[in-house]
């Protein structure tokens, strides 16, 4: 059996099952690795295959990490790659830079789950570049839209949102 | 809908996004600092603050400072301010005290030149002399927090002599005098003016001596002179440059370099020739040279003492304006150190400023305005804490 690659399971909170290679998701989640290196003294006794309850995950985001998993950390799907592209000057473009815009090409709620999903799981490369889209798509917001955005509640009195917008009256 | 999140989960998750808002465009940060009163404590947060400096390692260039003359006399010079990014106007500079003329003499309007001397770490020195009197006075202004000291020139030097200068944040002298990755330097701190001329007598007839003084805001005094013989004059508007701790300036027009040695700058074309410091990376001595519509980016190398002639990148193609004119010709206005781009206007009518960014060779059209002499970019992280409130 050691001569085949180890797969995982990994269950979204709403019940579907994932499969993915336990390689390449140890290399991309901390959280898993964590979770897969505690199972394992008692894997070792048995065929089974394990599987993993993730239960802040829902199934349509967390197939979407896989997908960015399966792009990003196969090692066999990708050889040589800088670790810090996101940071790359303009230029030098990362291969999966395109792949990367498209990823995160998405509606705002989805965006948002996709960070929730990269912070529990730990996959810092997801989490940057989630967190940046959403910098990203903060910027041509008005307030008012940032706060529909996040479900932020206004808690400035009338007066004082007269005051702070007359201070920061250049910015609008 | 995402449902709403708890408010601890969310305040790191919303620190992480902020950090992520670009600091060449300030009024995002602002304008989300508006968004609630926990957004608002989020942003001026003092960790935030430093983590977003360090995030971003390098402090944007705002805009920059250049001279025009008064319309009605040619000797009389305005700074003006052009923003590059979406930041405030700066509030105007107080004028020096009126109490600086003789008794009785209110200051009116007019009755000041003021030259631009450098911009660096943040704050822009300028150097004021009024006009119906001799007096002369130093100022050095933070313009994102209003913050500014002035101070008179030694009191040995002639009111009207034409000196140059640069500003430079006390800790980046003692340190590693990198002009852009000073990240802890947001104004307020001490600072060091270094201001250098050349002396021919009173009626120009002597050898000449270059010197050099320094003041320091911490102990509100000018240093010894520094002096060294040599035929040489200053050029007060051209920018200055440090390298690891030694200000460098071009004296007569760029042909010489001015520091403690004087390397010689990189043989350029005949007539005037157009050069201004300029380093593609930190530490590194560097200038640039136009001959025609060709960028030229030269290195020093102290190890044979000679320049080294870099990259040369096309101007013609990457400009985009009528290049039918042959008399269109390219003037090197300025360099931002630090973020390692280099100014550079048209003298057609547009009165466009371009800037090209020496590591990727990347032209881009930045502003306009008619300007005199060089230009001095402003560098600074502008975040809602610093904010001058006039």
């Amino acid at each position: 059996m050691a001569s085949e690659k180890k797969v995982v399971f990994l269950r979204s909170s709403d019940g579907e099952a994932f499969e993915v290679s336990e390689e390449v998701i140890s290399a991309a989640s901390v959280t898993i690795k964590g979770m897969i290196d505690e199972e394992s003294p008692s894997r070792a006794d048995t065929a089974a295959t394990t599987t993993l309850a993730i239960p802040n995950v829902t199934a349509a985001t967390l197939s979407r990490v896989l997908h960015y998993v399966n792009k990003h950390f196969d090692a066999a799907a990708v050889v040589g790659r800088p670790d810090d592209y996101i940071f790359c000057a303009p230029g030098d473009e990362h291969p999966l830079a395109r792949f990367d815009d498209d990823f995160v090409d998405v509606d705002n709620d989805t965006l948002i789950d996709l960070v929730h999903a990269a912070e529990y799981l730990h996959i810092k490369k997801l989490f940057d570049l989630t967190c940046k889209a959403v910098a990203d798509k903060l910027k041509g917001r008005t307030i008012d839209q940032i706060r529909e955005t996040f479900g932020i509640v206004n808690d400035y009195t009338v007066e004082e949102e007269v005051e702070v917008y007359r201070e920061n009256s250049w910015a609008f | 809908m995402a449902p709403p999140l708890p408010p601890g989960l969310m305040d790191d998750l919303i620190g992480e996004i902020l950090l992520r808002l670009p600091p060449s465009d300030p009024a995002c940060l602002v304008r989300a600092s508006l968004v609630s009163k926990r957004w608002r404590s989020l942003v001026l947060d003092r960790a935030f603050l430093r983590q977003y400096r360090v995030f971003h390692r390098t402090a944007p260039v705002l805009g920059f400072f250049h001279d025009q003359q008064c319309g009605y006399a040619d000797d009389i010079f305005v700074h003006r301010f052009v923003a590059t990014t979406t930041m405030q106007a700066p509030p105007s500079l107080p004028q020096p005290a009126a109490s600086a003329g003789p008794s009785g003499s209110a200051a009116k309007g007019k009755q000041y030149s003021c030259r631009t001397l450098d911009c660096r770490h943040g704050r822009v020195l300028f150097h004021t002399v009024t006009v119906l009197w001799p007096s002369s006075t130093l100022t050095v202004w933070d313009p994102v927090t209003g913050d500014h000291k002035s101070f008179p020139p030694p009191s040995d030097i002639d009111p009207y002599y034409e000196f140059t200068g640069a500003v430079l944040c006390a800790s980046a002298a003692a340190s590693d005098g990198g002009g852009g990755g000073h990240l802890e330097c947001s104004g307020g701190g001490p600072f060091l003016v270094v201001i250098a001329g050349v002396d021919h007598g009173e009626d120009y007839d002597e050898d000449g001596v270059a010197w050099a003084r320094v003041y320091s805001s911490e102990t509100a005094a000018w240093g010894e002179a520094t002096t060294l013989d040599v035929e040489s004059f200053v050029d007060p508007a051209q920018p200055s440059l440090l390298v690891e701790g030694a200000v460098y300036f071009m004296v007569e027009f760029g042909r010489r370099i001015l520091k403690y040695d004087c390397p010689a700058p990189p043989h350029h074309g005949h007539g005037d020739p157009d050069i201004i410091f300029a380093a593609a990376r930190d530490g590194e001595l560097g200038a640039a040279t136009v001959e025609g519509y060709k960028l030229y980016l030269w290195t020093w190398d102290a190890g044979v003492g000679e320049w080294a002639r870099g990259r040369a990148i096309e101007l013609d193609i990457m400009i985009p304006i009528s290049m039918g004119d042959p008399s269109t010709e390219f003037d090197l206005a300025g360099f931002a150190q630090g973020a390692g781009l280099i100014f550079i206007s048209a003298n057609d009518d547009h009165h466009n400023i371009f800037t090209v960014e020496l590591k990727s060779g990347q032209i881009t059209k930045t502003g306009k305005t008619r300007h005199y002499g060089k230009m001095f970019p402003l560098i600074n992280f502008y975040t809602p804490d610093l904010l001058g409130t006039s």
